[in-house]
């Protein structure tokens, strides 16, 4: 039995019946489609198996920068494009909102960013499951009293009597969004209480559903076979197929090639205890990167939550309203270039993000049998410039300059 | 366009045993032509000694001794009146590590844990030009510096009076046939293996580079640090302490799965072999995920997070190609050291690598931050664009100064 994501809250049992029961559904269901002796459905199939967070990626969205010809000043700026920026880009298990104060001058400026890499279908559960639970957790992240209607939309004032597949549906639709599988739902949330806050991941993919299957798909020991009959480890591109826009990303290869190493090696895996997505830097390394006053930032400005240490899915980054600092007066250094924090996509740049495994310590599947997989020449492989995923960066950058014209 | 030569991606090859890079700065205000045209002599000087031919014996071979030759260029170049190409993203600022401190010593990186040695005023990697010699003996690797002197010296800037390029800094290396450093431990086994992946590390490609630098595509970056090793320091540490801070056992090189008994990874070394490098230890090469937090926390674990996609910069996985040095003892305390070298597709993956948290951000070497925080000082260090070999071109790179 899994706990809820992070063991971030004390949940009834049955909401983390519910919770399994999800996993376990999702799971089975790639499983048809993905069958294979190395995921296993969960950690308690290994023996004497050891936590890892060794699957990890950097949480800053990848597709934007090949799509803009690796630009990474417009990348920042599309990034940082408010709820907009969010829904297009923020696909890399990790979506953030800046918060904006206005300095002794008057001016607005960004003051902090709260990022946060919470399963949507972890709060679905909860707005399922167990509503009074669901709202006084909001209210806690946002600091103020929610209505019913924020939650399930107008007109109700209590969701006791909706069935499930209703506080589903509208859940979904005013604050969760569909996750491209509730049918009838926006992709993305038209509630304002996710939008002009930052509650849990609402991004499609970045979703249960992906991250099962993005494991479970590179949880196969991809090998290219040489003409002298021996293998070779695959690229990402040979992994996923010449043109998957998914070896554009960050997360994706990562996920892949990580489960694949294992397969390769004969052992088995399974998403750790509780399962959910995770910030993997901790505080003190964080605080190395960053300078206010040509010192290392406070402790204080680096807040993570939202689960226990090691498993944090929360985190608020920049002073808090009683200082007088702001984002922007916080320089981060890469190489000999330093520059002040414009918004999310340069704290995003610094941090990692995964799940936890669970890996078998001794290889259990002997022998491999390799999945193997056609080799790409590298003058052949895929341009990801040319994804199709480009169409929606071009358009948002349309957008962006008409907002800012 | 193919990589130069100098770099050993390929399977089958191995680089030559002994090192030598010479730094070149650009007197003030020559233009880029006239660099051009100096790098082209020089660079016939180096091929006719390829083949055993020295400008002052005619008629006379040599024994050519397998010289490679190899020619980056740093930041600075692209500031010569005249360049031909802008300055690359690959060595922009965020790219290159920081300068030594007006008063000498600096940190190399804010947020990684490597420091410039105190004392040091002048960074002395970081000219316009560096060259790397790599050759059979010795004499090999020195010749190219002592002619390249003879032509600089004849080469004068007739506005400045000054040589048009000088040589600032020459420094040699040898490789160590036991695949181990100063400090006792192996070195640079967990490499990318030759063959496309080590290729897929090193090569630019066009999916990380833009439309205005795509004339540096099938090329790459060199990261050189010239890195003393405190061997007096590293020797006050126990065997224990040194291996955890190294993350592999001190004999056999095994990788350390825990901080407790039994410590190597199981199975290391396979029966009837000592080493990890010897044959059938392959897979063992690899540090091991699923280690204990100790472990997390040793070299070789911050430096290699064991990710798969070579291909992808945020792997940050790169190929070492470096070569050890020992200089002179001073006060009773041998100096030595590494001499650093890696190639990669984007100088980024060795800045991330250097200062980003979990990975050797904070730290000198390894174990906890600031657990080793004087093992290693910097005596140089710079950052180079390796273009691509192209056809017709009389030196690499040529397109960038005529």
């Amino acid at each position: 039995m899994y706990d809820v994501p992070g063991r971030a809250d004390n949940v009834s049992p049955a909401v983390q019946q519910a919770w399994n029961d999800l996993i376990q559904a999702r799971y089975n269901a790639t499983k048809t489609s993905h069958p294979g002796p190395f995921l296993q459905p969960t950690p308690d199939a290994i023996a004497n198996g050891q936590t890892i967070n060794a699957v990890r990626w950097p949480a800053n969205p990848l597709v934007p920068l090949a799509c803009l010809d690796q630009d990474e000043e417009l990348t920042r700026k599309l990034c940082d494009f408010g709820v907009r920026g969010r829904h297009v880009l923020h696909n890399e298990y990790l979506e953030y909102m800046v918060v904006h104060r206005q300095d002794a001058n008057g001016n607005s400026r960004p003051k902090r960013v709260i990022m946060t890499t919470e399963l949507r279908e972890y709060w679905t559960t909860l707005a399922v499951h167990d509503p009074d639970f669901c709202r006084a957790l909001i209210e806690g992240l946002i600091g103020r009293a929610v209505q019913w209607s924020e939650l399930y939309g107008s007109g109700v004032t209590d969701p006791t009597p909706l069935s499930q597949d209703s506080r589903l549906r509208r859940f979904s639709r005013e604050v969760a969004g569909s996750g491209a599988s509730v049918s009838g739902v926006p992709d993305q949330p038209v509630g304002k209480l996710n939008r002009e806050n930052i509650l849990f991941m609402t991004h499609p993919i970045n979703g249960l559903d992906d991250l099962i299957f993005i494991v479970m798909f590179g949880a196969k020991p991809f090998a290219v076979r040489l003409p002298d009959g021996s293998f070779r480890e695959p690229t990402k591109f040979e992994i996923f197929g010449n043109g998957n826009p998914l070896a554009c990303r960050n997360a994706d290869p990562a996920a892949a090639t990580g489960a694949s190493a294992q397969a390769r090696r004969g052992k088995k895996i399974a998403f750790a205890n509780p399962l959910g997505m995770y910030i993997l830097s901790d505080q003190n390394a964080l605080r190395g990167l960053f300078f206010v006053d040509n010192d290392n930032i406070p402790a204080e400005w680096i807040r993570l939550s939202r689960g226990r240490p090691g498993m944090f899915q929360r985190l608020e980054f920049g002073p808090g309203d009683d200082s007088p600092k702001f984002l922007d007066d916080i320089i981060v250094a890469t190489g000999a270039d330093d520059t002040p924090v414009k918004g999310g996509y340069d704290v995003a740049k610094k941090i990692e993000v995964g799940p936890l495994l669970t890996l078998e310590q001794q290889p259990s599947v002997n022998p491999v049998v390799h999945e193997e997989v056609s080799a790409i020449p590298a003058n052949q492989q895929f341009r990801c410039s040319e994804s199709n995923e480009c169409a929606d960066v071009r358009a948002l950058l349309e957008e962006f300059e008409g907002a800012n014209a | 366009m193919s990589l130069q030569e100098g770099i050993f991606h390929e399977s089958g090859t191995t680089p030559p045993p002994n090192f030598g890079i010479m730094f070149l700065r650009v007197s003030q205000g020559a233009p880029a032509a006239d660099v051009g045209n100096c790098l082209a002599s020089l660079w016939k000087v180096f091929e006719d000694l390829q083949e055993g031919k020295v400008r002052d014996l005619p008629g006379i071979t040599v024994p050519p001794g397998d010289l490679k030759l190899l020619i980056g260029y740093g930041p600075n170049c692209f500031k010569l009146p005249n360049v031909r190409h802008p300055l690359p993203q690959g060595l922009g600022p965020q790219n290159r590590f920081r300068s030594v401190g007006p008063g000498g010593g600096n940190r190399l990186l804010l947020g990684g844990g490597l420091s410039y040695e105190e004392g040091l005023t002048r960074n002395p990697a970081t000219e316009e030009i560096m060259v790397q010699f790599l050759g059979n003996t010795p004499l090999v690797v020195n010749r190219p510096m002592l002619e390249t002197w003879k032509i600089l010296r004849s080469n004068i800037n007739p506005e400045t009076g000054t040589p048009l390029l000088q040589i600032t800094a020459f420094y040699m290396g040898f490789h160590r046939e036991d695949r181990r450093s100063w400090i006792d431990f192996h070195d640079g086994v967990s490499n990318p293996i030759k063959g496309d992946q080590r290729l897929s590390v090193v090569r630019i490609k066009e999916t990380n580079t833009s439309q205005a630098d795509a004339w540096t595509r099938g090329g790459s970056y060199m990261t050189f640090m010239r890195l003393p090793i405190d061997v007096e320091l590293w020797n006050q540490l126990s065997r224990e302490q040194q291996e955890l801070l190294v993350g592999r056992d001190k004999l056999s090189g095994c990788p350390f799965q825990s901080a407790v008994a039994p410590f190597p990874v199981n199975g290391c070394p396979i029966p009837a072999t000592a080493e990890v490098t010897d044959k059938g230890n392959e897979e063992f090469r690899e540090p091991p995920d699923g280690v204990d937090e100790v472990i997390k926390k040793s070299h070789v674990q911050r430096a290699n997070h064991h990710r798969q996609e070579f291909e992808n910069p945020d792997s940050l996985r790169i190929y070492r190609q470096g070569y050890e040095f020992a200089e002179s003892v001073q006060n009773g305390i041998p100096r030595v050291g590494l001499n650093f070298v890696a190639f990669h597709d984007t100088p980024s993956r060795v800045i991330e690598m250097l200062s980003l948290p979990d990975w050797l951000g904070g730290v000198n070497f390894g174990g906890e931050i600031s657990a080793s925080s004087t093992l290693i000082r910097v005596a140089g260090a710079g950052i180079y664009l390796v273009p691509p070999l192209k056809d017709g071109q009389s030196f690499p790179g040529t397109d960038i100064f005529l």
